[in-house]
């Protein structure tokens, strides 16, 4: 699907009047749109790849942007029910079909401490999926010893890919007739709807979202006996835990974390007891060379 | 003999008609206490799985009720969510329904549509209980108004019939 086609259908959630204003771009132009931004009182924007925004059509018959119309389009993303959609909203987005997301902000209602709903809302961020297949291909040969998946660590700095490297991972696994569970705290690998993965992470995959890594990856173990553990993101010392004791059950793992380089991770005292245990095999970096990722694959010992 | 007939029509097209003022008073009645089983199903849908509105209508829409009607149509037209808000579906299929409700209960069911889909359960269901509540308590003044009124406009209307009677002949 080409990022035309995927606005296209990421834009299905919003109200008539602004899709048509939306539609009325063309193709060239909606083939460059990454984000759609809604903002009461302000307007409708459009951001590019480098995040410069533009605003859509400022003449007479520009669409009004209002704090109903943001309702609305939350309404309508939503289907009119908001419930059991607590943990989406404390995490600040809704997933979508397809697997696009809509980052929500304005007046936070508040319970113990969590957002439960918004009182007020001053601007919606429609975030255009496009996922990238083949990230994983020149990747996963090298993460392969006799035949078998060794762990894998994905290191990167934020925004460079990591989520659709381990997505692509997780779906050429699949392929291999590797049986994967995968913990989609956030809902940004698979983005489960309906219990229908959103984006294609293969036919092999079991998934958990809506609950902790920790307590994910302790249900998959017990439930699903997967080959490989899946996780986006360790930040919490359970999700170590949790993934180490994957790792001393014969499963091997497979995860994402921020950082620059094996340096900085190594003075990190989250990923320390991983690093000991040697939980993780490989390391994949990536980083951007020419406008392009490039991926770095290292034994780790 | 022509006399004879024509007043016992009269009679009993007034006794009918007082028959028919009985009936609205049970049907509001049986109608006020299908949208409480209703709204109790929602609590309980809600607070045990989180169902969405869309799935709650449908569940609800089964069966060949008023009520049932009211949140079928309602199912069928969440396609237009994209036009309208939810709210406004609702009052709309209200008003098409023409649900036997007097003021202070359609105001009641009304809010119903304020409330479906807006919150976070654990709230939605707390604002279902107490629109529930409401509705209980309406139901029993209307039930005490049907028992009341029922039984007198069956009573003033045989009256009223027999009375036509008397002046015609």
């Amino acid at each position: 699907m080409d990022r035309a086609s995927a606005v296209r259908e990421a834009i299905s959630v919003l109200p008539k009047p602004i899709r048509f204003q939306l539609m009325s771009q063309s193709r060239e132009e909606q083939g460059r749109w990454e984000e759609i931004r809604l903002r009461a009182g302000r307007g409708l924007f459009t951001a590019d790849s480098s995040g410069r925004e533009t605003r859509v059509s400022s003449g007479p018959q520009s669409v009004i942007v209002e704090e109903e119309t943001l309702r609305q389009t939350l309404e309508l993303a939503t289907r009119a029910s908001l419930q059991g959609l607590n943990e989406k909203l404390a995490s600040g987005f809704l997933p979508l079909p397809g697997g696009h997301r809509l980052g929500i902000c304005g007046t936070a209602a508040v319970r113990e401490g969590r957002t439960i709903s918004f009182r007020n809302l001053s601007s919606l961020n429609l975030r255009i999926a496009c996922p990238v297949e083949g990230a994983g291909l020149e990747v996963l040969p090298r993460l392969v010893e006799a035949g078998k998946f060794q762990s894998t660590l994905i290191l990167a700095p934020p925004g460079e890919g990591k989520t659709t490297l381990l997505r692509d991972l997780i779906r050429l696994l699949g392929r291999e007739g590797i049986r994967t569970g995968l913990v989609d705290e956030r809902g940004e690998v698979a983005a489960l709807r309906g219990g229908v993965p959103q984006l294609d992470v293969g036919p092999l995959v079991d998934i958990m979202d809506g609950c902790s890594k920790g307590e994910g990856l302790t249900l998959l173990l017990r439930a699903m006996a997967p080959q490989v553990l899946a996780v986006d993101e360790i930040t919490a010392p359970e999700d170590a835990l949790a993934l180490t004791q994957g790792a001393n059950c014969g499963v091997h793992v497979l995860a994402t974390a921020h950082g620059g380089s094996m340096e900085e991770l190594r003075r990190r005292s989250l990923y320390r007891p991983l690093l000991e245990q040697k939980v993780f095999r490989r390391l994949v970096t990536i980083s951007r060379r020419d406008g392009r990722r490039t991926y770095q694959v290292e034994r780790m010992t | 003999m022509m006399k004879a007939l024509g007043g016992v029509m009269i009679v009993a097209v007034s006794l009918w008609l007082g028959f028919k003022g009985m009936s609205w008073y049970r049907r509001r009645c049986r109608v006020l206490s299908e949208l409480i089983y209703a709204i109790s199903r929602m609590e309980a849908e809600l607070s045990g799985r989180e169902t969405e509105t869309a799935e709650l209508l449908k569940l609800l829409g089964r069966g060949e009720s008023e009520t049932a009607w009211l949140f079928r149509a309602c199912y069928d037209d969440m396609e237009e969510l994209e036009e309208r808000p939810f709210r406004e579906i609702w009052l709309e299929k209200l008003n098409e329904s023409r649900l036997p409700l007097k003021g202070e209960e359609r105001e009641t069911v009304e809010r119903l549509g304020h409330v479906l889909g807006r919150y976070d359960s654990q709230l939605q269901t707390r604002l279902l209980g107490g629109l529930r509540c409401e509705l209980e308590e309406l139901l029993s003044v209307a039930r005490e108004e049907s028992a009341r009124e029922g039984k007198s406009a069956l009573t003033v209307s045989g009256c009223i019939g027999l009375l036509l009677v008397l002046l015609l002949m």
